[in-house]
């Protein structure tokens, strides 16, 4: 790993831990012998107030070679039932987007902050997935029933 | 009403009584906040007209404080807004002016706030005339010792020090002066300083420090020991030294400017004042936000001293009167500005402390952070120290993980002493973690709950990061201190609890085959804790419950090794079913469990179905309990090796459903319409979950299956008993599908459970004949519009089907194409349009021959979808079809004859498909599907021999066709050549990228 990157992950991680939004959760992933600073597994609280409140989604962001230059990919898992994440669960946000939203000085926290706006804001401009997508637009009832299940499915202990 | 306010357009007033009578009448408390707005106006507007210079000086000279605040923001608006409209000669008269009234403000003894406004004001004069003021500070202590008048500086040199000038000052105006010292390095740190207009600046306070210094030095070594008592002036004064010290110093460190050199000296006489009773707060929030924030301006040396301070007589009298034994007389401010600045010494100094762990400062700063963790109280509610050394303890561990990660290697001294201190910590914060008793709990406020909650779970957190070096001993202790506590009469379940927390929180810590912390879980799982537990009696144990319901699903590999205490542990996860608040995790876990040890609880199974029936009749709404719980029995059913033995375990399942089918239905008579959905919803969800539970697990034996469909061996789901079931279930979700027919949820859900059996590849209960499946997919197609859905479902079928489920396919296809009559371009219903695709696509490549043999006609409307959708303003519609005609033109073909008619069909489509590809890079779809567009455009390039006649007659023959103006026929043609130079490569992308950019010409860019 570049020494810019792992670097830059370590402040992040003793940042996140000095200080950390209530409710979320950060932290590189165990492997058999240590840690991967590369691959973190994160919790995003629904926010308060919101449809999405008490729930708790998990997500994976995996940083490339070039980060800060480059942004993570984040990704839930399980994929998450939402108008702007893929199928595949990765999540599609312009502050994320190389191209274009990406700053090297946006940190882990501003990034899961980010995520959890757009779980209840989501952006109906750049849809990335059908289903979700779809219901968004033409049955808000049916979908706000959705969430509502699923955060009962992903409740936060 | 408020003279000289009558509206909107009032008049301006006409006098300086007025001006004033409006200014006193803004800031009067009784003023009501419609007329603040109006007085505001109208004052603005005076600020900001040419007249406002004169309107301040005039102001400056009122009695009145109001008055002369209002005199300053005036200046202010002038210095922001006109200050390029004042000669050299006026400039000067307005900095004359200014220090004069300051002079004459400090004098007249006015509020602080008069002052601190006008030296605000002279920073922002100094901000636009820096080169009329070179030396600001200087000057203006020449100016209040009297030594000078006017604004000439040149002789400033030549006048007494500004030491000696300052011993003639109050101690109001020497506040004065480094009041404002502290401001100038504040407002001008703000200027980017790495620009030609910044450096100036920078370059100033270079030329200031020294001055800057110097009175800040003065101020702080004046008092002599700062054991003396102070007035109250000396303390505003030696509070604002010490922060104006601070301010230069974090300017000095992020910027490398002459204060980093000659401020240093000056770190040593700030930590004296730490001894000083009155300053302590302030000097030891000055050192905690230099070691945080400009920690690199200590040196060593400094960095010793403040060591040798802390842990010296000082340190240890000021610790031992901040944390006290006793909850009750303690002051948590005092307390609270000595932690924050130990932890962050502690962790500005780790590795030093660590690798010199045993000498008597470091024995001494460790000791004190062992005493803050056992502060009386709960964390957040009563103290918030305890948490500040989470972030000093995990990068402990981590120093000590980087040093020595091998278990065998021999660690040194120093390692070994961290590890018992580390140890140490972990049970000062265990004891923390310990849920309040109810009494307390129910005085919380929300956040101190919410507060608690997160402490556990950072203190999870630390448990996980420590593990690697505490190992088994304290995964030994946590057991033995649950265990001593269950074997005595009246346990203290908090601390059983606590064991329990830190247990789960390292069940992702075990990483071996048979680690050795799987004895010490017999140990614990053997005792009585969980036959205790599982007493219903003990209803207030719920907490310790949760917590002992989530050990057991955390530790299921465990179990899968420990088959013996399987039953035990899941008769205490029945038994918790009981308790609603425990029917959520104790669900989860009796499928985590029972999905990972399927096969040693065959024996179980009709002990737990009974506990399920008496569960469902109890809790019949509990959806998400009750779907866990099946899907637990599924996992077992699944195991089961005799077929007729699954479906006598299925039947009971099945009848308990229709149960709530039954309910619905009488619920839906007596017209509770909402509860009768939400009944039969529960009913398909039950199935679902059951569906998937039935599926083989994916680390099964795979079965491979040499019949290729033709002579597979017949079983009693194909003509038996599970066949009868099958006919009945399937009729049961029709029915429930067919009593809610509008219903968007109840469709989706009865398609999800004809879905679970589609990749199965052994007979089973949802592995439904292919006509059932169809059948019942035409029926929902027939009575609901909810094409996602249906057409979802059928491509997810058409995805499995083997060759005797071929004509069933054509039956479905036949209905899918079909749809295609409704739709008079994408964008008509872009849903149906993207999921007919996405049929289509499915179909082609999974069994070609079905595609190609759809009637001409049929296939002319689908090609002529998957045209138009490539320049549809609809996204998925879009992305689909560049699949679509991607797999189109890679499509191989199994024969000579389906090549032949691919290749016919993509002679026919070549022209419009180039044509439409060509509007989509030229600029005409959106930057985001532009790689999906290039897809299809790449495989043409390089696949088709006439790609570039077809691509150039679009690109240059029709003008309609091509959406930009904005390059030339020289940039068409260098693309079209460098695209078949790259033959659908890489590079192609990129290319696409570039060109789509110039036809939407360079001015486009993002809006963020």
């Amino acid at each position: 790993m570049s020494s810019l990157c792992l670097n830059r992950l370590q402040e992040e991680r003793r940042q996140w831990r000095k200080n950390h939004p209530f409710g979320f959760y950060a932290r590189p992933q165990r492997v058999t012998d240590g840690i991967d600073l590369r691959q973190w597994s994160c919790g995003i609280p629904g926010k308060e107030k919101t449809l999405w409140e008490g729930g708790l989604f998990k997500l994976e962001m995996v940083f490339p070679e070039e980060y800060p230059t480059k942004p993570p990919k984040c990704k839930f898992v399980p994929p998450l039932f939402h108008p702007n994440v893929y199928p595949s669960g990765t999540v599609c946000l312009s502050i994320l987007n190389e191209d274009e939203g990406w700053k090297p000085a946006i940190t882990i926290k501003q990034i899961l902050l980010g995520i959890q706006d757009l779980l209840d804001d989501p952006n109906p401009e750049s849809p990335a997935q059908a289903e979700a997508y779809n219901l968004f637009k033409k049955d808000r009832a049916a979908y706000d029933k959705r969430i509502r299940a699923l955060v009962k499915e992903n409740q936060a202990t | 009403m408020v003279p000289g306010i009558t509206d909107d357009d009032a008049p301006p007033p006409r006098s300086m009584e007025e001006v004033e009578g409006l200014i006193n009448a803004l800031y009067s408390p009784s003023t009501t906040p419609d007329a603040v707005h109006a007085i505001n106006r109208v004052l603005q507007k005076l600020q900001r007209s040419p007249e406002g210079w004169l309107l301040a000086t005039s102001l400056s000279n009122s009695s009145n404080e109001h008055v002369q605040f209002f005199a300053a923001s005036t200046w202010m608006v002038k210095l922001n807004t006109d200050w390029q409209g004042l000669s050299e000669h006026d400039a000067l008269a307005l900095l004359d002016t200014l220090i004069t009234w300051l002079i004459r403000v400090v004098d007249a003894g006015f509020k602080p706030f008069i002052w601190r406004k006008i030296c605000v004001t002279l920073v922002n004069y100094y901000i636009r005339f820096s080169s009329l003021w070179t030396y600001c500070i200087r000057h203006l202590v020449c100016r209040f010792a009297g030594v000078i008048s006017g604004v000439q500086q040149d002789g400033l040199l030549n006048l007494p020090p500004t030491a000696t000038l300052l011993t003639t000052f109050s101690n109001l105006s020497k506040t004065v002066i480094v009041g404002f010292t502290r401001t100038l390095i504040e407002e001008v740190g703000k200027i980017e300083s790495r620009n030609s207009k910044g450096h100036k600046y920078f370059e100033g306070m270079n030329l200031n420090t020294p001055d800057a210094a110097n009175v800040v030095m003065t101020v702080l070594m004046e008092p002599g020991s700062p054991l003396n008592q102070l007035s109250v002036e000396q303390v505003t004064l030696v509070e604002e030294a010490l922060r104006c010290y601070q301010s230069w110093a974090t300017y000095s460190t992020r910027e490398a400017s002459e204060a980093l050199q000659i401020f240093q000296p000056i770190t040593r006489i700030t930590f004296e004042w730490l001894e000083s009773p009155q300053i302590y707060r302030i000097s030891a929030e000055t050192v905690t936000d230099m070691l945080t924030n400009s920690f690199h301006f200590y040196t060593v040396e400094d960095n010793h001293f403040l060591a040798e301070r802390i842990s010296g007589t000082w340190g240890q009298t000021k610790f031992s009167q901040v944390v006290p034994k006793e909850h009750d007389d303690y002051d948590s401010e005092e307390t609270d500005a000595f932690a924050h600045m130990l932890v962050a010494f502690a962790e500005s100094n780790l590795k030093s402390l660590a690798l010199s762990v045993d000498s008597h400062t470091s024995t001494t700063i460790l000791e004190m952070l062992h005493g803050l963790l056992r502060l009386p109280g709960y964390p957040i509610a009563d103290e918030e120290v305890s948490n500040l050394e989470f972030e000093f303890w995990s990068s402990l561990t981590e120093l000590m993980t980087d040093y020595y990660s091998k278990e065998d290697e021999q660690k040194p001294q120093w390692w070994n002493i961290c590890r018992g201190h580390l140890l140490r910590a972990v049970q000062e914060y265990w004891v923390k973690i310990r849920i309040p008793p109810p009494d307390i709990l129910a005085e919380w406020y929300k956040d101190d709950k919410d507060g608690f909650q997160s402490y556990r779970k950072d203190f999870a957190d630390l448990v996980e990061t420590a593990y690697p070096v505490l190992q088994a001993e304290l995964f030994a202790e946590l057991v033995q201190h649950a265990l001593n506590q269950v074997n005595i009469p009246n346990p203290d379940w908090q601390e059983v609890e606590s064991c329990l927390f830190c247990i789960n929180a390292l069940a992702d810590c075990l990483n071996t085959a048979d680690p050795q912390e799987y004895a010490y879980l017999s140990a614990l799982f053997q005792s009585p804790l969980f036959s205790i537990l599982a007493n219903p009696e003990n209803s207030e144990l719920s907490r310790t419950k949760l917590s002992a319901i989530s050990v057991i699903g955390s530790y299921s590999e465990y179990f899968e090794k420990h088959t013996e205490l399987l039953p035990g542990a899941l008769t205490f996860l029945f038994s918790s079913l009981t308790i609603p608040k425990l029917i959520n995790q104790a669900s989860k876990s009796i499928l985590s469990l029972c999905s990972s040890c399927r096969t040693k609880l065959v024996s179980e199974l009709p002990a737990f179905i009974q506990h399920y029936q008496i569960f469902a009749s109890r809790h019949p709404n509990e959806s998400l309990g009750r779907e866990r719980v099946l899907g637990a029995l599924g996992c077992l059913i699944q195991a089961l090796e005799r077929e007729e033995d699954k479906v006598s375990a299925l039947n009971p399942l099945l009848t308990s459903i229709s149960g709530d089918l039954f309910a619905a239905k009488q619920l839906l008579s007596a017209r509770y319409e909402e509860e009768a959905k939400e009944r039969a919803l529960l009913a398909l969800r039950c199935l679902v979950s059951l569906g998937k539970s039935l599926q083989a697990p994916d680390d099964g034996p795979i079965v491979i299956d040499e019949s290729n469909g033709t002579h597979k061996p017949r079983t009693i789901w194909d003509d038996g008993p599970g066949h009868q079931l099958q006919i009945i279930l399937a009729q049961t979700v029709e029915d429930i599908s067919g009593t809610f027919p509008k219903d968007r949820e109840v469709t989706k859900e009865a398609c999800d459970v004809f879905r679970c059996g589609f990749t199965e590849t052994s007979p089973g209960l949802l592995v439904f004949p292919p006509s059932l499946v169809v059948s019942f997919l035409l029926s929902c197609g027939a009575r609901s519009m909810f094409y996602d859905i249906v057409i979802g479902t059928a491509s997810a079928f058409v995805n499995c089907i083997s060759p005797e489920g071929y004509d069933e396919c054509r039956r479905l296809t036949g209905y899918v194409f079909g749809l295609i009559g409704n739709l008079e371009g994408p964008e008509t219903d872009p849903e149906l349009a993207h999921n007919i695709l996405e049929y289509a696509n499915r179909l082609l490549t999974k069994h070609l021959h079905l595609f190609l043999e759809i009637q001409e006609s049929v296939l002319g409307r689908v090609l002529s979808l998957a045209l138009t959708s490539l320049v549809s303003k609809e996204q998925f519609p879009k992305k689909t079809a560049c699949t679509f005609w991607t797999n189109l033109i890679t499509t191989a073909g199994d024969s000579e004859e389906q090549r032949v008619m691919i290749e016919m069909i993509l002679q026919q489509t070549g022209e419009p498909l180039a044509k439409n590809l060509v509007m989509a890079i030229g600029g005409g779809a959106a930057r985001s599907e532009l790689d999906n567009v290039t897809e299809p455009l790449k495989k043409m390039v390089f696949k088709q021999l006439h790609a570039r006649k077809w691509l150039e007659t679009s690109m240059f023959s029709n003008g309609d066709a091509f959406p930009s103006q904005k390059i030339s026929v020289e940039d068409k043609s260098m693309f079209l050549k460098k695209l078949f130079t790259l033959r659908g490569g890489r590079g192609t992308n990129a290319l696409v990228k570039e060109f789509w950019l110039a036809c939407r010409g360079t001015e486009f860019t993002y809006a963020s």
